[in-house]
C-alpha cells in the first residue's frame, strides 16, 4: 500500500552533526530597547578601539549582558551525531529546549552558535499542515509543500496519486485548504510527508491525533520508514519512544542530560522527573527493611476476576469499550488465496455479538473465511494494537492445529474462534488485525491480511500504568 | 536571488498568480478592476489638477486636456508600481509566519511575488497607455522605442524596495504605519502632475535626487511628447536603483536568519 523508495546510503554514515549548538532568545527589558540596543552599539562601534571606555569594550563584545536586555539560553551546547537509519528519540520536560533543537534541526531557527549540518533532504512534521497556505487549494498546497521540500513538478506529477490515495480526502482536494477540517488537513500534510522521499523525518509530537484509522495508517508508514530512514522523533510520552526509538537523547532545561538506549533513558528521565516532583529519589533501595512477604497461593487453580472487579465495576472506572463494526474495506494486503468474511467479538457465554463489552469479561473473537482456493493448513491469527500500533497482544491458530491441519478446499468455509479474558486497558483507541494465511509459521504465505478489521474504544478504565491491565488476585496493605 | 528564479520558478509563479487572483477574489468585475481603478484616479486627478487648477505639463506644445490625462495616467501607472510594493512590502514576511517559522520556505519568493504583482499591473497601465497614445495622443515615434529604456530603473528600484522594507518591517513594525505617508510623498515630489520644468529652484535641489521623478519625466516625454531620451538623468536613476536593490538583497540576506526568533 505503501510505495515509498526511500533512498539508501551508505550504512553508519553520519547523516546529522551538530556541535555547540547554543539559542539564545534576547529577552527585552522595555520595548524601545529593541531601537536604542542597535543604535547605541552602531556609535559605540564608530569610536576607534583604541579610544573606547573598558564599560564600551564590554558592551561591545555581547559577552555580558546590556543593560536593555538578557539572553535566555534555550539550548546551552548540545552536541549530536545521528547515523543513517537509526531512529532517535528526545526527550525531556516542558521548556527543555527540545522543539528548539527540533527547529534547528529542521532549519527553521538558526542557532546563536555552534554549527549544524545535514545530509540528505530532511523533512518535518513540526505541526502537522501548518505549512499550508489556507487560500490555496489542497492540490495546490501539495505542489507548494513538496516543492519546497526539493521536489520537481514531474516528480510531484508522478507521486500525486499516491498521495491523494493516502491522505484520501477524496474532492476536497481542489477545495481551499481554509475549508478543510483539522483533520484532512493533517492527513494532506502527512500524506506529502509520506512521499518525499526524506532521508531524515523529524516528528513532534503532532502523531497522537486523527482518528484511530489514520493513526494506524502513520505508524505504519513510520515504521516502514525507520527500516531505512533516519528518524528523530520528540515528544514527553516515553511510551512512544520506547516502542519506536532504539536510541534516545535526554534533554533538560537546555542541556544535555545523556544519551544511550531508548529503555534506560526513559526510565532516568522518568525517575528524575518524579523525583523533582516529589523532592526525593523513588525507588531507592533499603537494605536492611524486610519488605512483606506476598502470600503464597493456597491453591492452583486460576482465579481470573480482578479483586476489585465488583467495585471497580459498580463505579465510573469500569472498563467499557465500545466495539465498532466489521470493516471489510479496512486497508488489506495478500495473495487473495482466501477472503475473511467476518470478524465478529461475541459473549463467551451467551454468543451474543458484543457492541459493549468490559475488560476481564471472557469474549469470544470469530473470523469467518472463505477459502478460494484449496488450503492445506490454514493459518489464521490476529493482533490487538493500541494507538501507537504496538501490539498488546495476539495470537494464531497455528499450535492448536498443527497436528491436524484444518484443510479446506477452494469455496468452502471456516471459522476460527479465539476465547480468552479480555484484559484491562488503559483509554484509547484500539484496533484488532486480522489474517488468514496457508503454511507453518515459520514458512507461510499470506493471503489476506486485515489491517482494521475491528476498532474499539476505550473510554474509562482503572488502568493507569502500563499497556494493559491484569486481574490483580489480591492487594492490600497490612500494619505490621 | 539568483536560486529563486532557476529552483522555484513554480513556486514564485504560485504565489504571484494567487495574490493577483486574491486581489479581487469574490468581487463582482474580477479583473476589470484592473484597469477600471486607475482610470478613476485618472479622471479625479484630471478633474481637480487639469480643469480646476487648470495645469499643464509645460515645455509641451498643443497640449489638450486629453493630453494631460494621458500624461497622469501614465505618471500614476509608473508611481503606483513602486507604491504598492511600499505599501505592501513591510507587511510581506510579518504577514507569513506559518511560512517563516513552521517550514523551510524560500522566504524571498515572498518580497519577489510583491515586486510581479506590481509589475503586472503595471503592464497593464502601460497597454492602456498604449492604446490612449495611439487614439487620442499624438501617435507613436522613434522616441517612443527608448521609452522602454526610460522605465528600465523602476525594476531594480522595486525589488531593491520590497528586499529592504520587508525585512527591515519584520523588526521595525512602525514603517507600516509609515509607509502609505512616503508612498504619498514620494507622489507629489515625483513630477505626477507637473513637468519638471515647474518646479522652483528653492525646492528643485532636494527633489531633484528623487529617481522616480526622473523616471516619470523621460518616461513621459519619450512616449508622449517624442522628445529624445536624457542618458544622463536615466542612468543616474538605474544606478540609484540598483543601490537600492543591493542595500535591500544584503539587508534581507543579513536580517533573514532571525526573522524565526522574533516573529
Amino acid at each position: 500500500m505503501l510505495d515509498t523508495k526511500i533512498p539508501k546510503g551508505p550504512e553508519n554514515e553520519v547523516v546529522v552533526s551538530a556541535s555547540g549548538l547554543k539559542k539564545a532568545y534576547r529577552v527585552w527589558k522595555d520595548p524601545s530597547g529593541r531601537l536604542k540596543a542597535p543604535l547605541f552599539d552602531a556609535f559605540g562601534r564608530l569610536i576607534p578601539k583604541a579610544l573606547r571606555p573598558k564599560s564600551l569594550k564590554k558592551r561591545l563584545s555581547h559577552k555580558g549582558t546590556s543593560p536593555y536586555y538578557t539572553d535566555y539560553y534555550a539550548l546551552k551546547g548540545i552536541d549530536l551525531e545521528i547515523k543513517r537509519g537509526d531512529t532517535v528519540g528526545i526527550i525531556g520536560r516542558n521548556g527543555s529546549g527540545k522543539s528548539t533543537l527540533l527547529q534547528i534541526l529542521a532549519g527553521t531557527l538558526t542557532p546563536t552558535e555552534g554549527t549544524i549540518k545535514v545530509k540528505g533532504r530532511i523533512a518535518a512534521l513540526l505541526e502537522l499542515g501548518s505549512g499550508f497556505n489556507p487560500e490555496f487549494s489542497g492540490r495546490e498546497n501539495v505542489y507548494l509543500n513538496a516543492s519546497v521540500l526539493g521536489l520537481k513538478r514531474q516528480q510531484i506529477d508522478s507521486k500525486m496519486e499516491d498521495i491523494l490515495a493516502f491522505a484520501d480526502i477524496g474532492d476536497f482536494i481542489d477545495q481551499p485548504v481554509k475549508t478543510y477540517s483539522s483533520g484532512m488537513n493533517m492527513r494532506l500534510a502527512f500524506a506529502v510527508i509520506a512521499h518525499v522521499d526524506a532521508d531524515v523525518l523529524i516528528v513532534d509530537e503532532a502523531l497522537a491525533v486523527g482518528d484511530v484509522f489514520f493513526v494506524q495508517k502513520c505508524m505504519r508508514f513510520i515504521r516502514k520508514f525507520q527500516q531505512t530512514g533516519t528518524l528523530i522523533i520528540v515528544t514527553h510520552d516515553t511510551g512512544a519512544v520506547q516502542s519506536l526509538c532504539k536510541e534516545a537523547i535526554w534533554l533538560h532545561q537546555g542541556e544535555f542530560k545523556g544519551k544511550g538506549s531508548a529503555k534506560k533513558m526513559t526510565e532516568l528521565y522518568l525517575e528524575t522527573t518524579y523525583a523533582s516532583k516529589q523532592g526525593a529519589k523513588l525507588f531507592e533501595p533499603r537494605s536492611n527493611t524486610r519488605l512483606p512477604q506476598a502470600p503464597k497461593s493456597q491453591n492452583e487453580k486460576i482465579t481470573q476476576a480482578d479483586q476489585r472487579s465488583d467495585h471497580i465495576n459498580s463505579g465510573n472506572l469500569r472498563n467499557d469499550m465500545k466495539v465498532f463494526k466489521f470493516d471489510p474495506d479496512s486497508p488489506s494486503f495478500g495473495e487473495k488465496g482466501a477472503t475473511i468474511e467476518d470478524v465478529l467479538l461475541l459473549d463467551s457465554k451467551t454468543n451474543d455479538n458484543l457492541i459493549y463489552c468490559v475488560g476481564g469479561e471472557n469474549v469470544t473473537l470469530e473470523v469467518k473465511v472463505t477459502a478460494i482456493c484449496d488450503l492445506s493448513s490454514p493459518i489464521v491469527g490476529f493482533q490487538f494494537k493500541n494507538n501507537y500500533g504496538q501490539i498488546v497482544f495476539g495470537d494464531n491458530t497455528y499450535i492448536t492445529h498443527s497436528d491436524n491441519p484444518a484443510k479446506c478446499m477452494a469455496g468452502g468455509q471456516f471459522v476460527a474462534s479465539f476465547q480468552f479474558q479480555m484484559p484491562y486497558l488503559p483509554p484509547g483507541d484500539y484496533v484488532i488485525t486480522v489474517a488468514v494465511a496457508n503454511g507453518t509459521q515459520e514458512d507461510h504465505e499470506n493471503h489476506h491480511w486485515l489491517h482494521d478489521a475491528l476498532s474499539i474504544k476505550v473510554e474509562h478504565s482503572h488502568v493507569c500504568h502500563g499497556l494493559v491491565g491484569i486481574p490483580m488476585q489480591n492487594i492490600e496493605i497490612r500494619n505490621l | 536571488m539568483l536560486k529563486i528564479f532557476t529552483q522555484h520558478r513554480y513556486l514564485l509563479w504560485q504565489f504571484t498568480k494567487r495574490q493577483i487572483e486574491q486581489r479581487h477574489k469574490g468581487s463582482l468585475l474580477g479583473m476589470l478592476w484592473n484597469v477600471l481603478h486607475p482610470l478613476i484616479m485618472m479622471a479625479i486627478y484630471t478633474v481637480v489638477f487639469g480643469l480646476i487648477f487648470k495645469g499643464s505639463y509645460q515645455g509641451v506644445e498643443n497640449q489638450s486636456t486629453l493630453d494631460y490625462a494621458l500624461g497622469i495616467f501614465l505618471s500614476l501607472t509608473i508611481f503606483q508600481m513602486l507604491a504598492d510594493v511600499i505599501v505592501v512590502s513591510p507587511m510581506t514576511i510579518l504577514g507569513q509566519p506559518n511560512l517563516v517559522k513552521k517550514v523551510v520556505f524560500p522566504l524571498e519568493i515572498l518580497p519577489l511575488a510583491n515586486v510581479a504583482m506590481s509589475l503586472y499591473q503595471f503592464g497593464i497601465g502601460l497597454v492602456i497607455t498604449l492604446i490612449g497614445v495611439c487614439t487620442i495622443g499624438q501617435g507613436l515615434s522613434i522616441h517612443s522605442i527608448l521609452f522602454l529604456v526610460a522605465i528600465i530603473p523602476v525594476i531594480p528600484l522595486a525589488i531593491g524596495i520590497a528586499f529592504l522594507l520587508s525585512s527591515l518591517g519584520v523588526f521595525l513594525r512602525d514603517l507600516q504605519h509609515l509607509a502609505p505617508s512616503l508612498s504619498l510623498i514620494l507622489m507629489y515630489s515625483s513630477a505626477v502632475f507637473y513637468s519638471v520644468k515647474m518646479i522652483p529652484d528653492s525646492i528643485w535641489i532636494f527633489v531633484k535626487y528623487n529617481p522616480l521623478l526622473h523616471i516619470v519625466e523621460q518616461a513621459r516625454g519619450t512616449l508622449l511628447w517624442h522628445q529624445p531620451l536624457d542618458l544622463k538623468s536615466v542612468s543616474y536613476s538605474l544606478s540609484f536603483g540598483l543601490v537600492i536593490l543591493g542595500i535591500g538583497l544584503l539587508s534581507f540576506k543579513k536580517l533573514k536568519s532571525e526573522f524565526a526568533d522574533i516573529i
